[in-house]
């Protein structure tokens, strides 16, 4: 009883670490002071319409989306037929394959930030918008693999089989019976890939340019020589879209199924 | 020469142990015929080889003199029945039954026929 007791006390400990933050810059968003400050002096909803009034941010927000949008499209088209690959055939180095195709998300985002910069930036020489575009889809490609991959090895390949023997081409069987059955983890990996681009902050920073940069960037840039809350108003903004997202993700395959 | 033929087959998963090896069967047309043995002894593989979703590493599979042996699946024209059913889990019993008809472009009044037969 002591041992829960304790447990307990611990586990709330950790929950107000991580909670108490994002309570503070809610409550800060509303504020009427030019400066974020806590606890706040009145309450307004002017830092909301100021994130709208700033072209900045909405030019920003809608590059943002562009490249989440177009980076998670390409990673399917990609993701997905390896994802099939991987899990259909058993092939020596699959394992190893497998975890590099893994491996940007256990690299530190810095690391990976700065490789982009090296081979896209200076060695490719490509234009702003379009190393953007591979960078995203670079570090995007491995929520697909995963997420798909793990819908895949969940799927009983017999019915590809017997789609097989009832006459149906491979390209047909994949198109008619696989991808059906693994819409909710192409979903999933969809939303999950989304936000992942749109939040990442160092392959932006690295791949962007002059007058060119996404939503985080953006608000970096802004906290540099304004303290007012707008930050905070925008920063609600996001996350009430991540939380609406990791909800419809829930929704469709189940968070624990992507963990 | 028997209606189906399976000569020599060699069937290795891994190239170093042979699951099927000198495998000879011969079936008449009509026959019917049980293929009984201890798990894991290859009654499966042989079904597979059968169906196409196997290519045997030696040997040959000919049906009415035919060799089939590298010849697709979805071209041998066989029914298979499966261990675990095999239903497609996103489709109705009716086309699930229709899955087959559908991809050889059955018409439709002809398809509907089929179906109802299958149900009486």
């Amino acid at each position: 009883m002591r041992k829960e007791k304790g447990l307990t006390f611990f586990v709330s400990l950790v929950y107000a670490f991580l909670f108490i933050p994002l309570f503070i810059i809610v409550v800060t968003s509303f504020g009427e002071n030019p400066t974020i400050q806590f606890p706040i002096e009145g309450f307004s909803f002017k830092w909301y319409a100021n994130v709208f009034e700033n072209a900045a941010f909405a030019d920003s927000f809608l590059l943002s989306l562009k490249i989440a949008f177009f980076a998670t499209v390409l990673a399917l088209l990609v993701g997905i037929p390896a994802s099939y690959a991987l899990a259909r055939n058993n092939f020596m180095g699959r394992e190893w394959l497998k975890n590099f195709f893994l491996s940007p998300t256990i690299i530190p985002g810095v690391v990976v930030g700065y490789s982009l910069f090296q081979f896209i930036v200076i060695t490719l020489q490509l234009p702003v918008f379009q190393g953007l575009l591979l960078g995203h889809f670079l570090v995007s490609l491995p929520y697909i693999i995963r997420v798909v991959g793990g819908s895949l090895e969940q799927l009983d390949f017999s019915i590809e089989e017997a789609a097989w023997t009832l006459g149906s081409t491979k390209a047909g069987a994949f198109f008619k019976v696989i991808l059906p059955n693994i819409t909710s983890g192409i979903f999933a990996s969809f939303m999950l890939a989304f936000i992942n681009s749109f939040n990442n902050i160092p392959v932006s920073q690295f791949l962007s340019g002059p007058g060119i940069s996404t939503l985080p960037t953006a608000l970096m840039s802004y906290v540099e020589y304004n303290y007012d809350p707008t930050v905070s108003a925008l920063s609600v903004m996001l996350m009430l879209a991540t939380i609406v997202l990791m909800y419809l993700i829930e929704k469709t395959l189940g968070l624990s199924s992507i963990t | 020469m028997a209606f189906v033929d399976l000569n020599d087959i060699r069937v290795s998963y891994d190239g170093k142990n042979d699951i099927l090896k000198d495998l000879n069967l011969a079936m008449e047309k009509g026959e019917l015929v049980s293929l009984l043995g201890p798990s894991g002894c290859g009654k499966t593989t042989t079904l597979r080889v059968i169906a196409g979703l196997i290519e045997p590493n030696d040997g040959t599979f000919t049906v009415d003199g035919t060799n089939l042996t590298k010849v697709p699946v979805h071209k041998r024209n066989f029914g298979m029945v499966f261990q675990s059913y095999a239903l497609f889990p996103h489709l109705t019993i009716r086309e699930n039954v229709g899955f087959g008809l559908r991809l050889r472009k059955e018409k439709k009044n002809r398809l509907i026929k089929k179906l109802r037969q299958c149900w009486k």
